[in-house]
């Protein structure tokens, strides 16, 4: 008690860090008051905590053992748990019993905080040059030597559009309101290529490429957001629009899929369809626009 | 004197002999619940590296198909990526794999949750002021690393989210100008998916990160050492001049390993009620499929959130265009983080203010610091909330867009209004405070109930 | 209001009647062709379904399937052209009836004999299109790529169903049964697409329902749960937040709670260097 006392009576008056708070309702407390009984009992504590560490220990010995014979994960979880309360109670003892208390020290003298690196400037200098000649020279080999076309979908004229199992699509094969997502017959499953093949339920209008529409109401477009680029896989019948489960942007495929609401600002690129001699449908070009997000640099 | 059973008695007493008493200065522990939260994030942790070093022996960081052949009757004899099927074998075949995974998600989930919450302590408390500028950056670089631990964790099983999380952070990347596009290139390797993106991933996740984390902890627990921790106010000891605390040995090991303790058991007790790692219906990765409600880990939320409900509007000028993609996903959190960077350098530039504070304020103390911490707190929640317009819609039935709107309208308000009252709130307890000063007798009278 | 309704009664009392007698007929005829018990209980089942459906249905979509004459839910739409499936569908999934008390429909969801019935009283009657497919034997593992590429961007990956914007919402599949599942697949009901048999064979189909019955038995823990999304993620992870929270506190606490305090130990001795 006495040495809290003196400790007391050195906080200086109107010290700016010793700010009694108006709204504290017991001005006095100490939070490390002693409290409780002194009478310990030895002997009851000391089987208490061997007694815990014990369970523990055994729940652990268990556990391995069921670990090894491959158990099921609430077998070995409950068990695992079980050993995980029995060490957390014999450590509580541990620390109720074993605490020394606080001991006080004085703050250390003030420090500049920048003082190692001004006194390594040299160091810290050079270090940093390095790494702005180093992080302007990537950029610069960026510019110079990085890849500036636009990624490409594998689409050329001609090509027949096909299921991931490679079967050629006919018109006859998507009802009203249908929907495939189709490749080249020689990308099948690239992901750039991926487009998305839709019966509209009316005659599409522009600026859909009118020249791009077969059958009259099959229109195709790049599967492939022009926000972020996830698949736009989500086609509604009733709006014919494509909804993007990722950022929730929607494209009215009846209007050359342009934006309608939601965060995306282009629309999506229309591929250019045609029919071949076969009966099948084919593209009659690339992609309008590069399929995926719309980058940085115009 | 002693209490401890006598062997144990004796290795404390010789140890905290050793360590405390001949040091130039003991280390001292706070141990209240404020900085607790620090030390459970240690702790996750401490869990974090025992299931991933146990995990990292048997997952392959590889997109080629293997034929999967094992106990999980949806995909046996079925090709799958590599990683993939080392997840599910992981899961399904391994003793104990399962629930070391959902361990390891559970204990990832405190991690970067104490770290936050260790993080707006700092924030409101002012305790990164001087002498702790330091300590306070290396720990922004410790925040960053778990928020590119979570990103990457999440990557690695190569599940169906990854198709999406891929692309986008191709988007993003692709979306700064000039540079963005090769530098796109270069990370993912154009079609998807490559094996670069996921050796990457899995370097980072399992060498370069833990490698990097371990270093700055340790790099700021002597920071913390060598500056002596900052203390919440206390009538008995002024915690300017003097720091107070508890040894190493034996109280803070004992507290460090009773917390330890306690947080494994109810992280292994969560793993059984808790399906927190389970991916098999998500399905494995396919090039250009999605899934419905695409969500990243939720510690990256906020750029989520920002990408959904972020307008459709792009300012083109000089060759480059500043699409909302970049704003939402790369300024913003850029923006945040710097801001929290740059707060303590701001705030003493503002007030004038190079003391060195040992003493850490009430979160109302300062208006400027009470206005900074509730608009960057209430912008993170609301960004983070924004993710889930999707869910919120399912959940309550109004429309998505209207949802989005809400989130729009919100943002823009929200944050000024409860930065204004928070200001208010903290003006008003200066403004009592000096009265107080002018007048001591003011504080001999406890304050009426509507007071507080 | 009333008044319209019971003017429009008489008629439509006298059309159930002429339909009964052509029923009747038709059965008598097709009864004495075949002169066996089935046939019997399948004429009884038509005219059960006939009546059923001018109860239940007809107040909306009209005695003839011409389409509601009403207002709101009663003007519902014409259905002289409607696959059988999509009928099916919308009765076995609970959408129709929808239950309109001033008109007299009053059942929620029909029994499985009333709907075969209704299906039988149309097929024979009005003679719709298409038919109630029916579900094979199917592989989970390759109906799991197919639901993927095909279904899991609306319905989600484990068939918890979701948002498809505009007040568009995705219903969950797993608790449907599986001929619910085919039938929609293939008649792409309300906001849905259809995937026609080019798109989707019959077996693929088989085996997508074979996928969507291993997701509904997919093991739960102990609360109930299983795969979660991340959303859901993100709220357990909030609650184990809390216990977290509570293991903290009664750490930084330890001592108060201990019956077991050693006396005295709660001074600050200053640290002096020796």
């Amino acid at each position: 008690m006495g040495d809290r006392d003196r400790r007391t009576d050195e906080l200086p008056e109107h010290h700016p860090d010793v700010r009694h708070d108006p709204t504290d309702r017991a001005p006095g407390r100490r939070p490390s008051e002693p409290t409780g009984p002194s009478a310990p009992d030895h002997a009851f504590r000391r089987w208490w905590f061997l007694g815990w560490v014990g369970a523990s220990a055994t729940a652990l010995v268990v556990l391995a053992a069921l670990w090894v014979l491959d158990s099921d994960i609430e077998v070995l979880g409950l068990v695992g748990a079980a050993a995980g309360v029995a060490a957390t109670v014999a450590l509580h003892h541990l620390v109720v019993a074993g605490d020394r208390g606080e001991r006080t020290i004085d703050r250390p003298p003030p420090v500049d905080e920048a003082a190692p690196f001004v006194a390594r400037r040299r160091l810290f200098g050079g270090v940093l040059g390095v790494g702005a000649v180093l992080g302007l020279g990537g950029i610069g080999a960026l510019l110079r030597f990085g890849s500036r076309v636009p990624e490409r979908s594998a689409w050329t004229a001609g090509v027949r559009l096909s299921t991931l199992d490679g079967d050629p699509v006919r018109p006859d094969d998507l009802p009203l309101g249908s929907v495939v997502t189709v490749w080249p017959a020689d990308a099948l499953g690239s992901e750039l290529s991926a487009v998305m093949l839709i019966r509209l339920r009316e005659l599409p209008v522009p600026p859909t490429e009118l020249g791009g529409v077969v059958d009259d109401t099959l229109v195709a477009y790049s599967r492939l957001c022009t926000h972020a680029g996830c698949a736009v896989a989500l086609y509604r019948d009733r709006d014919q629009a494509l909804f993007c489960p990722c950022h929730q942007a929607t494209f009215d495929a009846r209007r050359g899929a342009v934006p309608v609401s939601g965060p995306a600002s282009y629309p999506l690129p229309q591929l250019p369809l045609g029919i071949d001699d076969d009966g099948f449908v084919i593209a009659t070009g690339d992609l309008t626009a590069p399929p995926g997000a719309v980058g940085g640099t115009v | 004197m002693s209490v401890l059973p006598s062997p144990l008695a004796r290795v404390a007493e010789s140890l905290d002999s050793r360590i405390g008493r001949r040091a130039e200065r003991p280390s001292l522990w706070p141990v209240g619940f404020g900085a607790l939260i620090s030390h459970a994030a240690i702790v996750a942790f401490g869990v974090l590296t025992v299931t991933g070093l146990a995990l990292a022996v048997a997952y392959r960081p590889a997109t080629g198909l293997v034929t999967y052949s094992g106990s999980s009757e949806l995909y046996d004899g079925q090709l799958l990526p590599h990683a993939f099927a080392s997840i599910v074998r992981i899961s399904e075949d391994l003793p104990g794999g399962l629930l070391l995974r959902r361990v390891h998600v559970a204990a990832s989930h405190i991690f970067l949750l104490s770290l936050v919450a260790h993080l707006l302590r700092v924030l409101a408390t002012g305790a990164f002021r001087r002498p702790r500028i330091g300590t306070h950056l290396v720990g922004v670089g410790l925040l960053v690393i778990a928020i590119l631990f979570a990103y990457t964790g999440e990557l690695m099983p190569f599940s169906l989210v990854a198709a999406s999380s891929l692309r986008i952070l191709e988007a993003v990347v692709s979306s700064v100008p000039l540079i963005g596009e090769p530098l796109a290139e270069i990370i993912t390797g154009g079609q998807l998916p490559s094996d670069r993106v996921l050796i990457g991933a899995w370097a980072l996740h399992v060498i370069l990160l833990p490698g990097a984390f371990t270093a700055l902890l340790g790099w700021h627990l002597w920071l913390v050492h060598r500056r002596t921790p900052a203390l919440e106010r206390r009538p008995d000891v002024d915690v300017a001049r003097r720091g107070v605390g508890r040894p190493l040995w034996p109280d803070a090991i004992a507290r460090f390993a009773l917390l330890t303790a306690g947080l494994t058991t109810l992280l292994v007790a969560s793993a059984v009620v808790v399906p927190w790692a389970d991916i098999e219906l998500e399905g494995p990765f396919y090039a250009a499929e999605a899934t419905n409600s695409v969500h990243p880990a939720w510690v990256m939320f906020f750029t989520t959130g920002a990408l959904r409900v972020f307008p459709p509007i792009d300012v083109v000028l000089l060759g480059m265009r500043i699409t909302n993609v970049l704003v939402a996903a790369a300024i913003v959190p850029t923006i945040l983080i710097g801001m929290v960077v740059a707060y303590p350098f701001l705030e003493r530039r503002l007030l004038g203010d190079r003391a060195e504070h040992h003493a850490l304020d009430h979160p109302l103390d300062v208006p400027l610091r009470a206005g900074v911490v509730t608009f960057m707190t209430t912008v993170g929640v609301l960004l983070t909330a924004a993710a889930g317009v999707d869910v919120l819609s399912s959940w309550t039935g109004v429309p998505v867009e209207e949802v989005v709107t809400t989130f729009r309208i919100t943002l823009v308000v929200l944050p000024l209004l409860l930065t204004a009252g928070a200001v208010a709130l903290s003006r008003r307890r200066v403004a009592r405070f000096a009265a107080l000063e002018e007048d001591p007798t003011v504080h001999t009278s406890p304050p009426a109930e509507g007071d507080r | 209001m009333i008044a319209a309704r019971g003017g429009r009664r008489g008629p439509r009392v006298a059309t159930l009647v002429g339909i009964l007698l052509v029923v009747i007929g038709w059965g008598a005829v097709a009864g004495a062709q075949e002169p066996s018990t089935g046939a019997d209980a399948a004429r009884d089942q038509i005219v059960r379904g006939g009546e059923l459906f001018q109860a239940q249905c007809a107040a909306c979509h009209g005695t003839q399937l011409e389409g509601g004459q009403g207002e709101g839910d009663l003007a519902g739409p014409a259905m002289t052209d409607v696959d059988i499936a999509y009928v099916d569908l919308t009765m076995r999934t609970g959408r129709m009836p929808i239950p309109a008390p001033e008109v007299g429909v009053r059942i929620d969801q029909l029994h499985d004999d009333q709907r075969e019935a209704i299906n039988a009283y149309l097929l024979a009657v009005f003679d719709l299109p298409g038919q109630i497919p029916t579900v094979g034997e199917g592989e989970a593992a390759r109906g799991q790529e197919l639901y993927i590429r095909n279904c899991a961007a609306c319905h989600g990956a484990a068939g918890d169903g979701g948002i498809a914007g505009a007040d568009n919402d995705v219903p969950p599949l797993a608790s449907l049964d599986p001929i619910a599942l085919v039938e929609g697949t293939r008649v792409g009901p309300f906001t849905m697409p259809a995937f026609d048999e080019a798109v989707l064979s019959d077996q693929q189909l088989d085996d997508i329902v074979a996928y969507l019955a291993l997701a509904e038995e997919a093991p739960r823990t102990a609360l109930g749960v299983k795969e979660l999304g991340q959303v859901g993620e993100a709220l357990f992870a909030l609650g184990l937040a809390l216990l977290a929270a509570v293991v903290v506190w009664v750490v930084a606490r330890a001592r108060r709670w201990s019956p077991a305090e050693p006396d005295g130990f709660a001074h600050t001795e200053p640290f002096e260097p020796r």
